[in-house]
């Protein structure tokens, strides 16, 4: 057959206008359906209802608010209202399994937007995977592919998610700045208060200027849009005068309110390949299993995070929300990782949970474990209730007694705190030396009478008030080096006050404020904090570890306290710890 | 003799990492009169690393050159003089 150059060229254009449309045709946009914003603001104080927002006024009057959060992605996996996500997404840390106090899922189901309140089920910090449940959620659940060999490199993978807000109208830019310059001090504040708090101490100036300009920095990395801000006080105000029990709201009029406001709550979808699929380590590092990850080119941006990533066949692979930074002569290359799903396998094969793979559903085990009571499930209480009143009539002597009770509680409180205080305040105090000497078996061990060691002790009370003065203190580490050769140590107020309260011990001059030579002695081996009138001995990654009183420090850089009498080993070197 | 924290929050140099491999206070690094430069792990959860002969080389604690490339936790790294450049 002979192709003419115009019908190759229609066959080209054919092809060009062909090929978006038959590989948009394979993510069928139901999915996009099941795929769900996570919401995770900061609730209301204790009892309370909605969100803890701040109140701001702008200086055109106008009325603003604040509220802290943190936003991903998620993906229904059954009819029961499982969420698939990142653990980053909604765990307070990273690196923990410990869940927000406030999970909430916003649902588009046809024009209508339902808010539903979740609970976290399980969580894998490791794989940076959670499940969380949202009972009233109804949504066509995704089919997973546990088996990442199905996938090869080059295939075309799609992204589903809800990244940052890009649609920002000029005067909401204004109104975010002023948000954002009345924000940072306040934060600051808060942070300022929290570490004095902390630390029993006031901050210096130079601490409190740092911690305001990392919190300026913190924002000016995600700045709040003004718009965003208000969708989130109009939906805290609704939940304030909403059913507090609940746990789903139709909250379409909420978000009526503003055209723009709706598109918070449309997916994106974005086309990438598979790069490569390989195991890498974990978030919490070498010493945890590693993770299979599919590495591929979808954009991604933060509240991608926790999305689903869909092979061509719509089955979800992995789960997006990992990167790398690599900087090399300036230039910043961004990879991006999706935790491969087979990582949930084993969790969900142990669990009554029902989810679609390799096209069928996977029914429960027949030996179900308990699953964990989603809390505030208001009917379960009022069933209760009653029922124990019914059975319990002894209740209604104990309903008389509580006045009565919690007085002699009270009482036997107060009793016990100055019980502890008195005796705190006896033990704390250390035999006087006078003391010591008038004890007459002193006067035994030492081969002479008492009233001749009180003789002897009559003048160093008076020498007391000549002591050093506060700030001027002197202490020493005193032992020996496992080659036998004496060591002393002085550590003077001025010396910690010069080098920001914190001492370094170890082997080499050049990197150390006080030299302890000795072959078991790291460069540099421990440092030797001040905090007010209590010192903390951290080790610094040494090869053979610092102890306190024989006990070997746990993970290097934590801190313990190091005590007058104390032993402080370094190696093999033992050092006796006194105040001059 | 100057010491510098190195971290994801509130250090002196401070790496932006969004996959938070890097610990909050994670290594410190020393730079001796002699203008040396000493690099300490702070026992973090993803470790520090400096690439030697063209291989990643976990480290506790070590002297670094200038030029040598570093790694703080599994992915993020850099030459010390570019991390030296990130100080606020």
């Amino acid at each position: 057959m002979k192709l003419t150059l115009p019908s190759m060229l229609v066959l080209c254009a054919a092809l060009v206008l062909l090929a978006p449309a038959r590989l948009c045709a394979q993510i069928d946009p139901k999915l996009q359906d099941s795929t769900v914003r996570i919401l995770c603001p900061e609730p209301a104080e204790k009892g309370g209802k909605g969100f803890s927002v701040m109140a701001l006024k702008l200086s055109n009057g106008d009325d603003a608010g604040w509220v802290g959060y943190s936003k991903g992605t998620g993906f229904v996996i059954n009819n029961d209202g499982f969420i698939v996500t990142n653990n980053h997404v909604v765990a307070v840390d990273a690196e923990k399994d410990e869940q927000n106090p406030l999970i909430l899922v916003m649902q588009k189901v046809g024009t209508h937007f339902i808010l539903h309140r979740a609970r976290v089920f399980w969580q894998s910090p490791n794989a940076d995977l959670a499940v969380i449940q949202a009972p009233n959620l109804k949504a066509p659940p995704l089919p997973l592919e546990f088996n990442e060999t199905k996938s090869t490199a080059s295939e075309e993978v799609y992204s589903m998610g809800f990244p940052g807000i890009t649609d920002i109208a000029e005067e909401d830019l204004a109104r975010s700045e002023e948000i954002f310059k009345q924000m940072v001090p306040i934060r600051a504040g808060n942070i300022v208060a929290q570490l004095e708090h902390e630390k029993h101490r006031k901050l210096r100036r130079k601490e409190i200027e740092e911690i305001i300009s990392e919190v300026a920095q913190e924002m000016r990395a995600d700045p709040p849009p003004a718009d965003w801000m208000d969708l989130l006080v109009a939906l805290d105000r609704f939940l304030k005068s909403a059913d507090g029990a609940a746990i789903s709201w139709d909250v379409t009029d909420v978000i009526a309110r503003k055209t723009l406001w709706g598109d918070y709550f449309k997916p994106t979808v974005t086309k990438g390949n598979i790069e490569r699929i390989a195991k890498i380590h974990g978030f919490l590092g070498v010493s945890y299993p590693d993770v299979m990850v599919i590495q591929h080119s979808c954009a991604i941006k933060h509240g991608n995070s926790g999305g689903p990533l869909l092979n061509a066949g719509g089955q979800v692979i992995g789960v997006v929300g990992r990167g790398m930074s690599h900087e090399k002569e300036g230039e910043r290359e961004d990879v991006t990782w999706a935790t491969a799903i087979g990582e949930l396998k084993v969790w969900i094969g142990n669990h009554p949970i029902p989810y679609i793979a390799a096209g069928e559903w996977r029914k429960p085990p027949e030996t179900p474990q308990p699953i964990r009571i989603i809390e505030r499930q208001p009917v379960k209480i009022i069933e209760q209730l009653p029922t124990q009143i019914i059975q319990q009539p002894t209740l209604k002597v104990v309903e008389r007694l509580p006045l009565k009770m919690i007085i002699a509680i009270s009482l036997a409180v107060v009793l016990a705190i100055i019980a502890a205080v008195i005796c705190l305040l006896k033990f704390n105090q250390k035999p006087s030396v006078t003391k010591m000497l008038r004890d007459p078996r002193m006067a035994r061990i030492l081969g002479t009478t008492p009233s001749k060691l009180l003789d002897i002790d009559a003048g160093p009370p008076k020498r007391i008030g000549n002591g050093p003065l506060p700030g001027l203190g002197k202490w020493q580490l005193t032992g020996r080096a496992a080659d036998g050769e004496n060591v002393q140590i002085e550590m003077t107020d001025l010396l910690f006050t010069s080098n920001d309260y914190r001492l370094i011990l170890g082997r080499a001059a050049e990197l150390c404020h006080v030299v302890v030579n000795d072959r078991s002695v790291s460069k540099q081996h421990a440092h030797i904090r001040k905090d007010g009138n209590r010192f903390l001995v951290a080790d610094r990654n040494s090869a053979n570890h610092t102890a306190v009183n024989g006990q070997p420090n746990r993970n290097a850089f934590d801190e313990v306290p190091l005590k007058e009498g104390d032993t402080l080993t370094l190696g093999e070197v033992r050092l006796q710890f006194s105040k001059l | 003799m100057r010491i510098l924290t190195i971290g994801r929050k509130g250090t002196d140099i401070v790496l932006e990492d969004a996959e938070k491999q890097i610990s909050r206070l994670h290594a410190e690094l020393t730079i001796t009169d002699g203008g040396r430069y000493y690099l300490v792990d702070c026992g973090s959860s993803n470790g520090t690393s400096v690439k030697r002969q063209g291989a990643w080389k976990a480290i506790k604690q070590d002297y670094v050159t200038e030029d040598e490339e570093v790694r703080f936790g599994g992915f993020y790294s850099l030459t010390v003089r570019e991390l030296l450049k990130k100080k606020s």
